[in-house]
């Protein structure tokens, strides 16, 4: 992290530098350095707004003044924002500081450093990704698979394993986008050593992916989830045969909704 | 009456014969009855006239424990466990409502609410029985060849009186003695009966005639009780044991022949010995588990523990000190498993003991090497040892004391956090690796450990400055949070501040990594942030200037990485409100890059100091830190 350059660099575009480089601002600023100026505002509001119009800006300098920003350090509600602007810009420079913060105190400002990271279109932004799955905060890690999920990142499928075992929230939907035939396998083997609801939930993602098949082993995930008693699977089956009505014939979709038929019959 | 014995009413004082005692006694200078307010105390000449009645010492009997066990909430029984044979001598069912006292080849206890029983210590055959009269209250008894004395208080009326009663061997009542005030609890040896009076005073009675011989008055603290070992009579109360003798005219602690066991902890309670006005140590209880044991005689003018050793028991486990230095070096303990001790006790070569679930064991006094114990299968309520002399039977390893001090810490028994402390301690003054390492295990435990352990443990760590165990602590420097992986730095304060005093330079890169970790705890900053700073290797010194590049030198990776996490923390967080109720992570870190730093850093700093929106005890901080030096 060259923060110091940076911080450098900001401080004397926001005018400090006057008392501490001995030389002041000489010309009018432009846009970019008038919002620039107001993201050191003493006014939090102030510099929250200069940061969501730096991120909505096409100017080439906004990106730059954004990581300026984040360089030279803030409260986390201003650090939020300017993440949040960065992660619409989706641009390879902020990797390094995004990475950073992805692993900074605050909940919410690693959450939302790690969910921009996942929008950047690099490998570079794995290795924090992955680190993150292990984040003590349930939401940054929920942040970190959803963003792996999105990638259809194979690299995390272990780490993702591991979270399932530990009985994380956040590995099912993550899994099941990855999810191959083995890994539909794998995961039914795991049945009794994570709570049910987590493997149904992991099913349900893997039904609802239309490109998961062939039907064979959506009817043996079917199967599976007809053996998992209660509300949870009952509800993904029903809204597997809902989602499937246009394939009536599949035999996946016929197993589901002869379960639920069933289970509606012994209610 | 039965078989020769007798039951027996309380008889009323006789006045007459009170009143040819007082001519007696006036005749032998000493004509004030016993207890008498006027009585004289702390003469040399009463001491030793009482020294001289007390006979010489006869042979020991079989060395007994006198268990008193528990068959259901309203049976019990008393059982004699020979422990020389290793099996019970005789058991019989009775209400046993007192610890059970022994002398002369007797033994008594009370039964029920108001009765006080003999019996043969070798058979446990009743020898008689006397009853206490209504309204009185048993407060403790003894026992020596020739005679019983109890002493019981009566509850009525506004004035206190107590009275010590001696009964001969056929149960037939000798003397009795009231007292306006509060009696203790009994002690007698060989014609000699001592009781504690009135908190202040031990008074020695002629057991023949029930005549004061002789008082000790003591003036720097209560006195609770009186034991009489066949090593003389010991006294005394919170803060250690006196032996009577000539000095103890002076009735002073630094006047008589005095001693205490020092166990340099403040940790554990040093109960010497039964307090003898309380009713609630009548009986087998708590005070039982947790009590110092030792045996002292004279020597050289002055008073010793036995084999210089005082053994500390507390609940299941003891600790054998040496009494002879000042700081209580640890010789050895033990840590029973899984149940408590109800009673031990000293008997010059071992220390024996019951446990709660009816197994009788001894441990080597000088080794603390257990011997195989006894399992009698009963369920111990308290025990009394008459045992002077018996070291054992069976011979067993010396246990290691690294190894019984990390059994004790690890406890999962949660009632023992400040003998867990004490534990501690006294593993901080082990020297070795084992040691240093198992006081980094209760540093590092995620449970088990009490806090306050933990803590000790911690400081402990930190001020052995064992160089050899550098490589453990950066081992333990090294993972990092990761809940994938189940794992949790722990410690990483107290890691820190132990690699800082070893100076262990290799330890920064784990150190900077854990100070911008999100997972370390806030409280671990400061440490973290200090550690970095004196692991830098900075030079000395070191005074920046124009065009300055710092106190790290060109090549010294160390120092920069140490440099640039300081920073790192300082900007990021240089507005975190979080850091707001404790910015000394801040602080400290802005100071250590104002020391490290060069031009660059230090402008940073005025930055961060003139910045409205950081912090603002850090900006005053950094504020006071570019004041020249007045």
């Amino acid at each position: 992290m060259a923060l110091l350059r940076k911080a450098f660099v900001f401080a004397a575009s926001m005018g400090f530098a006057a008392p501490v480089f001995g030389a002041g601002v000489a010309e009018a600023p432009s846009n970019i350095d008038a919002l620039r100026l107001l993201l050191g505002a003493s006014d939090e509001n102030q510099a929250v707004e200069a940061a969501g119009k730096l991120a909505k800006s096409n100017d080439p300098e906004a990106v730059e003044a954004l990581l300026d920003g984040l360089a030279i350090g803030a409260g986390p509600r201003v650090q939020a924002a300017l993440i949040d602007g960065l992660a619409a810009r989706k641009d390879a420079r902020a990797i390094q500081i995004l990475s950073f913060y992805a692993g900074t105190r605050n909940v919410e400002v690693r959450r939302r450093a790690v969910t921009a990271l996942a929008g950047i279109p690099s490998e570079k932004v794995v290795p924090t990704l992955l680190e993150r799955l292990g984040d003590a905060a349930p939401e940054v890690r929920q942040a970190a698979a959803s963003g792996l999920a999105v990638r259809r990142e194979k690299s995390a499928e272990p780490r993702l394993w591991k979270l399932l075992l530990r009985k994380d929230p956040a590995a099912p939907s993550a899994l099941a986008a990855l999810a191959t035939p083995e890994m539909a396998h794998k995961l039914s083997e795991l049945l009794g050593q994570v709570p049910d609801n987590l493997i149904v939930q992991a099913f349900g993602d893997i039904l609802k992916r239309p490109d998961f098949g062939p039907d064979p082993v959506r009817l043996e995930i079917v199967k599976t989830l007809a053996k998992i008693p209660g509300v949870d699977s009952t509800t993904t089956l029903i809204e597997y045969v809902a989602a499937s009505e246009k394939d009536k014939a599949r035999p996946s979709r016929a197993e589901a909704q002869k379960v639920v038929d069933d289970r509606s019959g012994g209610q | 009456m039965k078989d020769g014995f007798v039951d027996r009413e309380p008889s009323a004082h006789s006045s007459l014969g009170s009143l040819v005692l007082c001519v007696a006694l006036a005749a032998s200078g000493c004509a004030e009855a016993t207890f008498s307010a006027h009585s004289r105390d702390n003469a040399v000449e009463d001491i030793r006239r009482t020294l001289k009645t007390v006979r010489p010492a006869g042979e020991h009997g079989a060395a007994m424990a006198y268990l008193v066990t528990v068959g259901g909430p309203t049976e019990r029984k008393l059982v004699a466990f020979d422990l020389q044979k290793a099996q019970v001598a005789w058991q019989l069912q009775t209400d046993v409502r007192s610890r059970v006292v022994f002398g002369g080849g007797l033994i008594a206890h009370k039964e029920g609410a108001g009765e006080l029983v003999v019996r043969d210590a070798a058979s446990g055959r009743e020898r008689f029985r006397v009853k206490f009269a209504v309204g009185d209250h048993y407060v403790g008894a003894a026992l020596d060849d020739e005679h019983l004395y109890y002493v019981v208080q009566a509850s009525g009326g506004t004035q206190r009186i107590s009275t010590v009663i001696a009964v001969d061997t056929t149960g037939r009542e000798v003397w009795r003695a009231p007292a306006e005030g509060s009696l203790g609890a009994p002690a007698a040896e060989r014609g000699v009966v001592a009781v504690p009076f009135r908190y202040q005073n031990i008074c020695f009675i002629d057991g023949k005639t029930g005549r004061e011989l002789a008082r000790v008055r003591g003036t720097d603290e209560q006195l609770t009780f009186v034991r009489a070992t066949d090593d003389g009579f010991f006294y005394g109360g919170q803060s250690g044991i006196y032996a009577f003798d000539d000095k103890s005219a002076s009735g002073t602690r630094a006047g008589s022949t005095f001693a205490e066991a020092k166990l340099g902890s403040d940790q554990v309670r040093t109960a010497y010995y039964w307090d003898g006005y309380q009713p609630a140590q009548v009986e087998y209880g708590a005070f039982d588990r947790n009590r110092l044991l030792w045996r002292a005689h004279g020597s050289d003018g002055g008073l010793s523990f036995r084999d210089d050793t005082v053994v500390l028991q507390s609940f299941r486990y003891f600790f054998a000190f040496n009494s002879k230095v000042s700081d209580g070096k640890l010789r050895w303990a033990y840590a029973h498993p899984r149940v408590d001790l109800v009673a031990a006790e000293l008997t010059g070569r071992a220390v024996v003991w019951a446990s709660i679930d009816g197994d009788i064991g001894s441990l080597d006094l000088a080794t603390g090497a257990p011997r195989k114990p006894t399992k009698t299968g009963l369920r111990i309520l308290g025990a009394t040892f008459d045992a002077d002399g018996f070291s054992g039977t069976g011979e067993g390893d010396k246990p290691d004391l690294v190894k019984m001090l990390e059994q004790i810490i690890f406890d999962p028994d949660a009632r023992f956090g400040a003998v867990k402390v004490f534990a501690v301690d006294a593993l901080g003054a082990q020297p070795g690796g084992p040691a240093t390492a198992v006081l980094l295990k209760a540093v590092l435990a995620t449970r088990g450990v009490p806090p306050a352990a933990q803590k000790r443990a911690g400081e402990l760590l930190v001020a052995k400055k064992d160089k050899g165990s550098v490589q453990v602590f950066l081992d333990a420097l090294a993972p990092s949070f990761d809940f994938v992986e189940d794992r949790s730095p722990r410690g990483v304060d107290v890691l820190a501040r132990a690699v800082s005093a070893l100076d262990a330079k290799d330890a920064v890169p784990s150190l900077a990594r854990h100070l911008l970790d999100p997972a370390t705890p806030s409280a671990a900053l400061k440490d973290i942030a200090a550690a970095l700073i004196n692991l830098s290797g900075a030079k000395a010194g070191h005074k920046p200037d124009k065009g300055d590049k710092g106190a790290c030198k060109e090549k010294d990776e160390t120092c920069k990485t140490a440099r640039r996490a300081l920073r790192d923390l300082v900007f990021t967080y240089r507005a975190d409100a979080a850091f707001l109720a404790d910015p000394a992570p801040l602080t400290v870190a802005a100071e250590g890059l104002w020391r490290l730093g060069g031009e660059n850093d230090r402008r940073a700093l005025q930055f961060v100091a003139a910045e409205p929106r950081t912090l603002l005890p850090l900006a005053k901080y950094v504020q006071q830190l570019s004041q020249p030096p007045k």
